[in-house]
C-alpha cells in the first residue's frame, strides 16, 4: 500500500509555520529533559487512565512541528531498536568490536537528534515526544527484532530504518518552511546517510547504491506515534 | 527584524548548536544567488568526475586489482558525480543560468597537488572531495530560495554524504594496515578494529565548514 509522501512544493501547498517565531528555539543535545510527556497535541475530551499508551499523530501539529515531531518519532525508534538489539546478545551471538562500538554510537546520535527536534517542539510550547513510531515499529523493526538470529541481521535491520529514517529527512528538506529547521533537518540527513552507508558497508553490499536518494520510503505524517 | 537570506549565509549553518532566532523570513527568490550556488556545485562536481577518472586509470586500480572493493566504490562515485554535473547544470538552466563545465577553482588545486601513490593517498583525496562536496551541499540547502533546487541539493547531499562515510571506513582500514580487510565478507567484520566503522559517522550533526563558498564556481 503507498503511503502519502510528507507535504511537498510543485503544486501543493506547503505546510504553514504555526507558531511565534520570536519563540522559536532550537536546542541541541542535552535539551530533552522538559518533562517530556508521550504524546504531542492532544485533543483529548476526557483524562485517560495512566497506564493507557498515549497513541498520537504528527500531523495533529501544524506546519513545521508535525514534520519535527514525525522526525523525533522515527529517532526514538531507532534508539530502542539499537537497545534492543544490544539487549538480544545472548541469543544472537556477540556483535564484532567495530560494529558494537558503531550501533552504540549511532545509538548516542538518534538521541541527540531526538533532542534536537524535542527542543523545536518545547521551544514552540508543545510537549516534547518520548514515544517512537508505532507504524514503522509494527511493519518493520518489530517483526525484524523477532526474526533477529545473529548480528548481521541487527545491522540489516539498522540499515533499513536508517534508510527510512534518511528517506523522511529527505523529504522533510522538501516541506520545512523554518530555515533553522531546515538546516538541522540538513545536518542529520547527512548522518543518517552515513549510518545507512556504514552498515550496508559492513554487510558486503554498495554503501552508495544510487545515485539521488530518494523518499519513496519517507515516512507519511499519518504515522501513529505512542 | 528580518534577515536577508545572504546574512543567513554569512552566518552559516551550524548543525546543531543553540540557535535564538529573531524573525526567519520565509525564503524569497534569489534567482542569481540560486545559480551561483548551482553552478559551483555543479564546478564541485566537475573536478571528482576528473579525479575518480585519474584515480581509477592508475595501475593500482587494473584489471588485476586486489582492491576490488574500493574499486567497486570509486567506480560507482565516479558515475554518480556526473550525473550530479548533469542535474546540477540542467537546475540552472531552469533558473535561466548557463552550464558549468570547469572545475571548481580551488578543488583543481588540490586534486593537482596531489600525489596519488598508494591507496592511502588516494582514500584520502576522494574523502576530501566528497567531504567538502557534502559539506556545500548542506549548505546549500539552507540557502537556496528555489525549491527543486533544495531537493535536487539534497538528494545529492545524501549520496556524497554515503561516500564520505565509506571512504572514511576504508580509511581506517587502511590506517590499520588492513587493507586486505577492504572488501568485506562475512569474516572481515570480525577482525575490524573495534573503531573502524565509528569513524565513518564522526558527528551526531554534521558541519560545513569546509563548505566552499557560493560564488567559487560561478560562471563567469
Amino acid at each position: 500500500m503507498s503511503r502519502p509522501p510528507l507535504p511537498s512544493a510543485g503544486g501543493a501547498a506547503r505546510p504553514h509555520l504555526g507558531l511565534d517565531r520570536r519563540r522559536f528555539l532550537l536546542a541541541a543535545g542535552g535539551a530533552a529533559g522538559a518533562g517530556l510527556l508521550s504524546a504531542c497535541g492532544g485533543g483529548h475530551d476526557s483524562p485517560r487512565p495512566t497506564d493507557e499508551p498515549i497513541v498520537t499523530r504528527p500531523d495533529r501539529l501544524e506546519g513545521d512541528l508535525s514534520v519535527a515531531a514525525l522526525l523525533v518519532s522515527l529517532e526514538n525508534l531507532l534508539v530502542s531498536v539499537y537497545q534492543e538489539g544490544l539487549d538480544k546478545r545472548e541469543k544472537i551471538g556477540q556483535l564484532p568490536p567495530a560494529a558494537l562500538t558503531l550501533i552504540e554510537a549511532v545509538q548516542k546520535q538518534h538521541r541527540d537528534h531526538a533532542a534536537a527536534w524535542n527542543g523545536i517542539l518545547t521551544g514552540a510550547g508543545k510537549p516534547g515526544i518520548t514515544g517512537v513510531n508505532l507504524t514503522v515499529k509494527s511493519q518493520t523493526s518489530e517483526p525484524g527484532l523477532f526474526r533477529l538470529k545473529d548480528p548481521s541481521g541487527l545491522l540489516s535491520l539498522g540499515q533499513e530504518l536508517e534508510t527510512i529514517t534518511a528517506s523522511t529527512y529527505l523529504a522533510a528538506i522538501g516541506a520545512l518552511e523554518n530555515n533553522a529547521a531546515l538546516k538541522v533537518a540538513a545536518s542529520i540527513q547527512t548522518v543518517e546517510n552515513e549510518h545507512a552507508a556504514i552498515m550496508s558497508f559492513l554487510l558486503g553490499r554498495a554503501p552508495a547504491p544510487e545515485g539521488f536518494a530518494r523518499t519513496d520510503g519517507g515516512r507519511p505524517l499519518t504515522d501513529s506515534i505512542g | 527584524m528580518q534577515l536577508g537570506r545572504r546574512r543567513l549565509l554569512a552566518a552559516g549553518a551550524a548543525g546543531g548548536a543553540l540557535v535564538a532566532l529573531a524573525a526567519t523570513p520565509p525564503a524569497r527568490a534569489d534567482q542569481a544567488l540560486d545559480v551561483q550556488l548551482l553552478q559551483t556545485a555543479a564546478s564541485i562536481e566537475n573536478v571528482a568526475m576528473s579525479a575518480y577518472e585519474t584515480i581509477l586509470a592508475l595501475p593500482l586500480f587494473g584489471p588485476t586489482t586486489p582492491h576490488t572493493t574500493l574499486k567497486e566504490i570509486l567506480t560507482a562515485a565516479r558515475n554518480h558525480h556526473a550525473d550530479h554535473a548533469k542535474a546540477y547544470n540542467e537546475a540552472t538552466g531552469k533558473l535561466g543560468g548557463r552550464a558549468q563545465t570547469a572545475g571548481n577553482p580551488n578543488l583543481s588545486q588540490i586534486v593537482g597537488r596531489s600525489r596519488l601513490t598508494d591507496v592511502g593517498a588516494v582514500v584520502d583525496l576522494a574523502l576530501q572531495l566528497e567531504a567538502v562536496a557534502a559539506q556545500t551541499y548542506q549548505n546549500n540547502v539552507g540557502s537556496l530560495a528555489d525549491l527543486n533546487a533544495r531537493k535536487l541539493s539534497a538528494s545529492i547531499l545524501a549520496v556524497e554524504s554515503q561516500h564520505a562515510a565509506a571512504l572514511r571506513v576504508v580509511k581506517a582500514i587502511a590506517a590499520a594496515n588492513l587493507a586486505d580487510l577492504i572488501n568485506v565478507d562475512s569474516g572481515a567484520v570480525g577482525r575490524l578494529p573495534p573503531d573502524a566503522a565509528r569513524v565513518g559517522t564522526p558527528d551526531a550533526f554534521s558541519k560545513t565548514d569546509d563548505a566552499r563558498p557560493p560564488a567559487e564556481g560561478a560562471v563567469r
